[in-house]
């Protein structure tokens, strides 16, 4: 058989018909096809956010001795000063305080500009440190390491000594006429805990 | 579902039936003498909308078996055309079925061709049904659908005649072997059921001599002939009276009622004549072979595509319900274990909050608090004094008075890079981090009498003595001599004149921790 034009047009709304079944077909599978994946996408955020609680709730359990020390040391590195923003000024203090209490000799030091240490990677805190060189003459070693002990318990800053060198010397002479027999020369960082800026 | 109409012609009138519920419903019968055709033009264009199918049950019908050579596609086409044009002249329906093939010297195949010969008679009537543009789904002969009948009635006889009795006439078809030999229509003058049951009785003896004449003409062997009369059960006795079996016909009665539901009727039809079931027959399973024309078929090809169409649009759109039912069930689900999982994360969160709650209030998130304390922890453990290392070279010299310390640099070990700081010895080692290292530059003063071997004595004591702690190892970064085999000794050196002290330089490295 061979179909003539005018046969496609007696055809035509059979024709037309049979494209709207399918496009509707097409359309309806389209269609609830993107609502599963739509669907699929919510349980993955839902499985994601249970999964996370979940894994909190595990580690919060397993780690809650940990967390409340933690927490307690946080505390207490708050109340020292250390966390917030550097207080230079308290720490030349300080320095001046123990070397009038040690009858320490004159102190020369030099606080290098601020630089960030580590950042948390939530960007939460991060620590910064200051270094400081500090040179002074000593009478007897343990000056040096009575005023690191007074600075580690007092200052509002983690000391962290980098590097002492002590050596031979006898130029300097203090108040009460003592002569230094040794030069000490060190690099300390004062290290503080700032909470971010975007926080 | 387009309703489908049956029309049933014989040489006398058009009868038109409604296939409805499994039975052909009468719907009007037209005469070819007066004015039936108008009639029957009108009945058509009525019902337009319907598909018909028209059984021819006239006389003027032949079937003859012709071998062609083995072809294909238009070639045998065109054969067969010519065949038929050769064979039954002008006669205008014709049909052909292939029969096999034959294996002999050349390919070749057998063909049957039918015809039905009274053009005249049926031309007007064929007119009419081209006119009126309705869908002819095929024009069929009870010799077309003889087939059909062995087949529903599973008649399996190798010489088998099937009588069928009409309105006023006795239908007879002479099968061989399955294969169609030739039918023939006697008009019944005696309508009783006695006349019609002599009749049969006449008519078939008539044919079994014609059978027998043919075989004896093509010297084949003479077979017993199978005849299956199709009747009402209860005129079995009566036929069986008058055609009893010789050995030339065995005669078999049929009950036309069954034959009726085996040729597709739901129910019994009001007059019990062989028509019927032919009619059945042509609406449940009509034969592939018919004499229609593509050209008066062209309407119901038309209607198939559409149908096709429709179908097929269907068919697509009820698959894609299906997935899409799917797909919905699938995505209730889905939200469904999302919501689950939602509710379940909103308890395990304020099961969390509420731990969280007890703990010391830090401005901290509990995760970021670990790694930054733990971070302070890790700064505060190795953020060591020199006083350790300090004691321990105090120790050390203590046994031994010839040793002046002069210069000490203590240093431990950070990865963070340490600004603009240069190692005060040039061969002394790289401190790892978590270590310290102290290097000590000192001077041994036993003077002017005394041996190398003394000096080196005091030297190694007091090496050994560093090294005595725990976690140290020490580093001999210049001896007091150079006594190693792969430096250099001078004289000049090793001599200990003017009580010059010896210079040495040791590295101590020590773990940071307890």
């Amino acid at each position: 058989m061979k179909f003539t034009k005018d046969d496609f047009q007696r055809l035509r709304v059979c024709l037309a018909v049979f494209v709207g079944l399918i496009l509707c077909g097409a359309a309806s599978v389209y269609l609830t096809l993107g609502a599963t994946d739509s669907a699929k996408r919510a349980r993955a955020v839902a499985r994601a956010g249970l999964d996370e609680f979940e894994r909190k709730l595990r580690q919060v359990r397993n780690e809650e001795k940990e967390i409340r020390e933690k927490a307690e040391i946080f505390t207490q590195i708050q109340q020292r000063g250390i966390v917030g923003e550097e207080q230079r000024l308290e720490w030349v203090e300080l320095i001046d305080a123990i070397r009038t209490k040690e009858r320490l000799f004159d102190i020369e030091y030099e606080i290098d500009p601020q630089r960030v240490l580590y950042a948390d990677p939530d960007g939460e805190f991060s620590f910064v440190a200051s270094l400081m060189k500090i040179r002074l003459p000593l009478l007897h070693e343990e000056d040096l390491t009575r005023l690191i002990d007074e600075l580690r318990r007092k200052a509002s800053a983690l000391i962290r000594v980098r590097n002492c060198s002590i050596s031979r010397s006898r130029d300097a002479e203090n108040e009460t006429g003592a002569v230094a027999h040794l030069m000490a020369d060190c690099r300390i960082d004062w290290i503080t805990l700032r909470r971010s800026s975007r926080q | 579902m387009k309703p489908r109409r049956l029309l049933y012609l014989t040489s006398g009138r058009m009868d038109a039936f409604l296939w409805s519920a499994g039975i052909p419903v009468p719907e009007g019968s037209y005469s070819s003498a007066d004015d039936g055709l108008p009639e029957f033009r009108n009945y058509l264009e009525r019902n337009i909308d319907s598909v018909f199918s028209l059984l021819v049950d006239v006389a003027e019908e032949d079937i003859h078996v012709e071998t062609i050579p083995f072809l294909q596609g238009a070639d045998r086409n065109a054969v067969i055309a010519r065949k038929l044009g050769q064979t039954f002249f002008s006669s205008g329906l014709t049909a052909s079925q292939s029969l096999g093939y034959r294996k002999t010297e050349r390919k070749e195949e057998r063909v049957m061709l039918f015809a039905l010969t009274n053009g005249n008679f049926l031309s007007p009537w064929l007119a009419v049904l081209g006119q009126t543009k309705i869908a002819l789904s095929g024009i069929y002969s009870p010799l077309l659908l003889a087939p059909k009948l062995l087949k529903k009635n599973r008649l399996t006889d190798e010489n088998c005649l099937l009588l069928t009795i009409q309105n006023r006439s006795l239908r007879q078809i002479y099968f061989e072997k399955g294969e169609l030999r030739f039918s023939r229509l006697t008009v019944i003058k005696d309508d009783s059921v006695s006349g019609v049951t002599r009749a049969i009785a006449e008519e078939t003896v008539k044919l079994q001599q014609y059978v027998n004449n043919q075989a004896r003409q093509y010297e084949t062997s003479q077979q017993p002939i199978a005849a299956y009369i199709f009747s009402r059960k209860r005129y079995f006795d009566m036929i069986r009276e008058v055609c009893a079996d010789t050995y030339a016909i065995r005669f078999n009665l049929i009950d036309i009622d069954n034959c009726f539901q085996r040729a597709g009727l739901k129910q019994s039809p009001p007059v019990f004549h062989g028509e019927w079931i032919f009619l059945g027959l042509m609406a449940t399973s009509p034969s592939s072979i018919q004499f229609a024309t593509d050209s008066l078929r062209h309407n119901h090809f038309l209607e198939l595509a559409k149908t096709t169409l429709y179908s097929v649009g269907l068919t697509i759109l009820a698959a894609c319900l299906l997935v899409s039912g799917k797909f919905l069930y699938d995505r209730s689900a889905l939200m469904f274990e999302a919501q689950s999982l939602e509710t379940a994360a909103r308890i395990s969160r304020g099961y969390y909050e509420a731990i969280i709650k007890t703990f010391p209030q830090v401005p901290a998130s509990g995760e970021a608090l670990r790694r930054v304390i733990g971070h302070y922890i890790d700064l505060e453990k190795k953020s060591v004094s020199p006083e350790g290392l300090y004691v321990q070279i105090s120790r050390a010299i203590q046994g031994a008075p010839s040793i002046e310390i002069d210069t000490i640099h203590w240093k431990v070990g950070l990865t963070d890079p340490e600004p603009a700081n240069m190692t005060p010895v040039a061969n002394a080692l790289r401190v790892p981090e978590g270590s310290e290292s102290a290097i000590v530059l000192g001077t041994i003063h036993l003077g002017a009498n005394a041996h190398p071997q003394q000096v080196l004595g005091v030297f190694n004591r007091f090496a050994g003595a560093l090294e005595s702690a725990p976690k140290t190892r020490v580093e001999i970064l210049k001896r007091p001599f150079d006594i190693e085999p792969e430096k250099t000794l001078k004289g000049n050196e090793i001599a200990l004149e003017d009580d010059k002290p010896s210079t040495f330089i040791v590295q101590i490295l020590r773990e940071i921790g307890p």
